[in-house]
């Protein structure tokens, strides 16, 4: 088990590395710097000058070993679209909206979902079931920009009662978190409509019925926790991939959070900023990933208790 | 008489903890399939090699016909050495040998016509043209009782006795002189059985060919084979002419088998008794010397002992 | 023996069968061959080309029987655009799941076949290529490359092959054990007749999937690309370029926005309900195991 975790935990910082390097090429590739000549003309002296205050004149992979050694210390640099604040600070405060949003989105979505699976598992064929297969199919075939364009039209262009952007007051939120909601719940609905209508159909089950238990019982002691495994753990990189906010959504209802920054560090090229935001992400998707694993691991039995045995 | 197929020596251990994930275990262990056997395979018999499930014997099927690497040991075809050859010398001895195998399903290419499976060989050795390659399936599907209509059906149109024909067929398209059975009678019905058993006889006799029938039923090897090897956890415990083996068995764990093979007569119906791997060890057969045949060199590899003509058995010398 | 005459039915027939009861993979098959057509017989079906501007002077007027989704901020038949940005995004989604499937195909048989390091190797890969968020590592990518319609493609199929390895490996995988495979070994077949003449042709199914189903994929990711400005350049009409200029011109012209968002979920939801149709039907791939 131990031995487990570190081989993760290794293939997480070499892919932390991989990605970095990559990253940090591919950034530094983008013809023009920070001071493109056309939108900011500046003598050359005035270039050479700022160049060297940022550190862009030295050689790439003198850059890449200072910009990493300073990760190690948490210290990203400091933003050239902002330079009034470091990296960390203009993150955590973008990262408020995006959080905000998204979580509340899957926070919403997620039981909305799940409930609406475990009805249509369990009045099959109904009405209920074919209203929820639909809704999640759409859900899930639906980009999320199409369908955060529709929700706009529908309620702020054509029907006029919410606003579509902003990110002031509570009420510009609503349109948003619906268009986060939309896939988490779309996917919880799938999801546990078919895995529970596959344990109602295994024999256990049966046998349960036939003890004389009640369906309340049956449904929530036995039939859920069966479920819930893999529910957990495809939770945990849902909220993170929403939470750290979808380009498109903050695009679309102009929300100034991750997504939003990283558009604008792209056409800025902010390369602080870019770098920092790309890292962060990877490496929570990362751990994301891992936790997902690891917590699988640890709560399917089959899994934990084999891996005793080899003990 | 003469030996077409030898095994001799062969041993083969799988490591269980390989791997990059196991860097950094202390483990290293091995898992004996295949311990020192030595088979031969005389021409134009039947050999049987019968054992439980996990007793190594499909692998040595396997490793005869090169599918899987001895770690030890030597396979000899007709007085050829082909362990060590590498694929392109193999390829010419590859029309000597043949195997069939146990689940007739995915022996099969599931898109593949029937006519397409048997001239497989044909395609492989780049023999015949198109249309001798048409007659020749014609034939051998005619020889393992599928007639014409077949021709063109798919595998999953079929019946499990029927795909087992089919492989039967790809495997003698090329006129190999031996074929290797692993367990094909196995997953299939009795009556069924009894038919694929009655056509390979034929075809032996017709053919001339030597099988090498691997089995877990031992009365399916007393109907069809001459002589039967008793393999035990990678072991051969015993062997000899089958019926000496089924009247006169010695070792305990083919004694067990005997015992356990149900009765048809109810007069002999009985409760029977089951012996533990631990009791088979113990009662590894002990001689005196004076019981035993002669060729008995105190070699420390040889763990047979003959005790009679065409009667080996794994033993203790005392 | 019997002498029954009945029809060779290969097991692709029966995936047919199945494919045809699956009712909205049917309806979205035919919208989609609707689309197709629409977006190859553009010039015939639209009156004038695309960057045309001829109507400025009935600019961002309202669909009307003349122009049936109206005129755009620019003076162009707004229909005209949106037919020919049917063509940019199919063909960029055709195109870029092919690559998809010319990157990911060998790989993946080449991984499931060896197994070892150079699984490992492609495993490796893979997974850098599934954290990094795609969507943003895409927007890298294009602004590196200034985007255009090439590049488009090739960055989609960047992001589209590794479904496509996956499937194919697991095919391999399971195939590679399979009786049939060891028989041809027995025969004296060498590993590539083996690769090409068995697992490679009964990869077909996870191939014909992953390539259905790389293509809403790729033109998600166009769309998206286009949308922030990054993918497809004006005056090259892409719906989710148009849906960009249509933002800023909704509150009072919103056919400028809605007819590309229509046009995009009904393209993108008919491709990816097509393409689940075609892998359950091609999934329990042969019935009759008796």
């Amino acid at each position: 088990m131990i031995f487990y975790i570190f081989r993760r935990l290794l293939s997480v910082i070499f892919t932390f590395i991989a990605v970095s390097i990559i990253v940090f090429i591919m950034m530094h590739s983008i013809p023009g710097g920070p001071f493109d000549p056309v939108d900011m003309p500046l003598s050359k002296a005035a270039k050479d000058l700022i160049m060297k205050q940022y550190g862009l004149d030295q050689q790439l992979h003198i850059q890449y070993f200072k910009y990493m050694w300073g990760v190690l210390h948490f210290d990203f640099g400091i933003p050239y679209q902002s330079p009034g604040e470091t990296v960390l600070e203009l993150l955590g405060r973008a990262w408020v909206p995006s959080l905000v949003l998204g979580g509340l989105g899957v926070l919403i979505g997620a039981p909305i979902g799940i409930l609406l699976g475990m009805v249509a598992a369990l009045r099959r064929n109904s009405f209920v079931d074919y209203f929820a297969s639909a809704i999640s199919t759409l859900g899930l075939t639906i980009p999320v920009f199409v369908f955060s364009m529709l929700l706009i039209l529908l309620f702020s262009v054509w029907l006029n009662w919410l606003p579509a952007s902003g990110w002031g007051e509570p009420r510009k939120w609503i349109l948003p978190i619906i268009a986060y909601a939309a896939i988490p719940m779309a996917t919880y609905a799938r999801y546990t409509r078919s895995s529970m209508l596959d344990i109602l159909n295994k024999p256990f089950v049966m046998v349960l019925r036939a003890k004389g238990l009640s369906e309340k019982t049956i449904i929530f002691r036995h039939v859920l926790r069966n479920s819930a495994i893999p529910m957990v753990t495809v939770f945990l990189p849902m909220f993170i991939g929403t939470a750290t906010g979808s380009i498109f959504v903050e695009a679309m209802f102009r929300v100034p959070g991750l997504g939003a920054y990283f558009v604008s560090s792209i056409h800025t090229k902010d390369y602080p900023l870019e770098m920092a935001l790309l890292l962060m992400i990877t490496v929570m998707f990362c751990f994301a990933y891992f936790l997902a694993d690891l917590a699988y691991a640890i709560l399917n039995p089959r899994i934990r208790l084999n891996s005793k045995r080899e003990e | 008489m003469k030996t077409v197929l030898e095994l001799n020596k062969i041993t083969k251990h799988f490591d269980i903890n390989k791997g990059i994930k196991n860097i950094f275990s202390n483990k290293n262990e091995k898992f004996i399939a295949v311990d020192n056997v030595n088979l031969k395979l005389q021409e134009k018999k039947v050999l049987g090699l019968v054992g439980e499930s996990g007793s190594g014997k499909s692998t040595c099927g396997l490793i005869a016909m090169r599918l899987l690497k001895p770690s030890y040991g030597n396979i000899i075809l007709e007085n050829n050495d082909i362990t060590s050859l590498k694929n392109h010398e193999l390829k010419s001895y590859r029309k000597k040998m043949q195997i069939i195998f146990q689940d007739s399903y995915s022996s099969l290419n599931p898109m593949m016509t029937l006519a397409q499976i048997v001239i497989e060989p044909f395609i492989i050795h780049n023999v015949h043209n198109f249309n001798e390659r048409q007659e020749l399936a014609k034939e051998l599907l005619n020889k393992v009782g599928l007639n014409k209509t077949y021709h063109n059906r798919y595998p999953h149109e079929l019946s499990g006795g029927e795909r087992q024909r089919v492989s039967i067929a790809r495997a003698l398209a090329l006129k190999p002189k031996i074929l290797i059975a692993d367990e094909p009678t196995s997953a299939l019905d009795v009556c069924v059985k009894a038919q694929v058993i009655n056509l390979l006889h034929d075809l032996q006799e017709e053919m001339g060919l030597s099988i090498l029938f691997i089995s877990h039923e031992l009365n399916v090897l007393r109907s069809l084979a001459d002589s039967i090897s008793v393999m035990y956890r990678g072991r051969i415990v015993e062997e000899g002419g089958t019926e000496i083996i089924f009247n006169n068995a010695k070792h305990p764990y083919t004694k067990s088998l005997l015992e356990a093979i149900p009765s048809l007569n109810p007069h002999n119906r009985k409760r029977r008794e089951f012996i533990s791997s631990d009791e088979i060890e113990m009662n590894i057969p002990k001689f005196s010397i004076n019981d035993v045949k002669v060729n008995n060199k105190s070699d420390k590899e040889q763990q047979l002992i003959q005790i009679n003509e065409n009667h080996y058995v794994e033993g203790v010398l005392s | 023996m019997n002498q029954n005459v009945y029809k060779i039915r290969s097991p692709l027939y029966y995936a047919f069968l199945r494919f045809l009861s699956n009712r909205a993979a049917l309806i979205s098959g035919i919208i989609l061959a609707i689309i197709i057509l629409m977006s190859i017989l553009a010039p015939l079906i639209t009156q004038t080309g695309y960057e045309e501007q001829k109507f400025l002077t009935n600019n961002l007027a309202f669909p009307s029987l003349d122009h049936w989704f109206g005129i755009d901020d620019l003076g162009r038949d707004f229909y005209t655009r949106i037919v020919y940005g049917a063509r940019v995004s199919l063909s960029i989604g055709f195109v870029a799941a092919a690559f998809s499937v010319v990157i990911g195909l060998p790989l993946g048989a080449l991984a499931g076949y060896y197994g070892g390091s150079v699984d490992w190797f492609v495993m490796r890969i893979i997974e850098l290529f599934s954290v990094i968020p795609p969507l943003m590592a895409a927007l890298l990518l294009a602004a590196l490359v200034r985007g255009g319609f090439l590049s488009i493609i090739f960055i989609a199929a960047l992001f589209g092959w590794v479904q496509v390895c996956l499937l194919v490996r697991a095919q391999v995988l399971s195939f590679k054990e399979k009786e049939f495979i060891r028989s041809s070994f027995a025969l004296g077949a060498s590993p590539m007749y083996v690769i090409f003449k068995h697992l490679i042709p009964n990869s077909i199914s996870p191939v014909i999937v992953g390539f259905v189903q790389a293509i809403p994929l790729a033109m998600m990711l166009e769309a998206g690309l286009s949308f922030l400005g990054a993918g497809i350049q004006p005056p090259l009409p892409s719906w989710g370029q148009m849906i960009n200029i249509g933002i800023n011109f909704m509150f009072f012209y919103w056919h400028l926005a809605l007819f590309p968002t229509l046009a995009l979920a009904i393209t993108v939801m008919a491709t990816t309900l097509f393409g689940d149709g075609l892998r359950d039907a091609l999934d329990p791939t042969i019935n009759d195991k008796n």
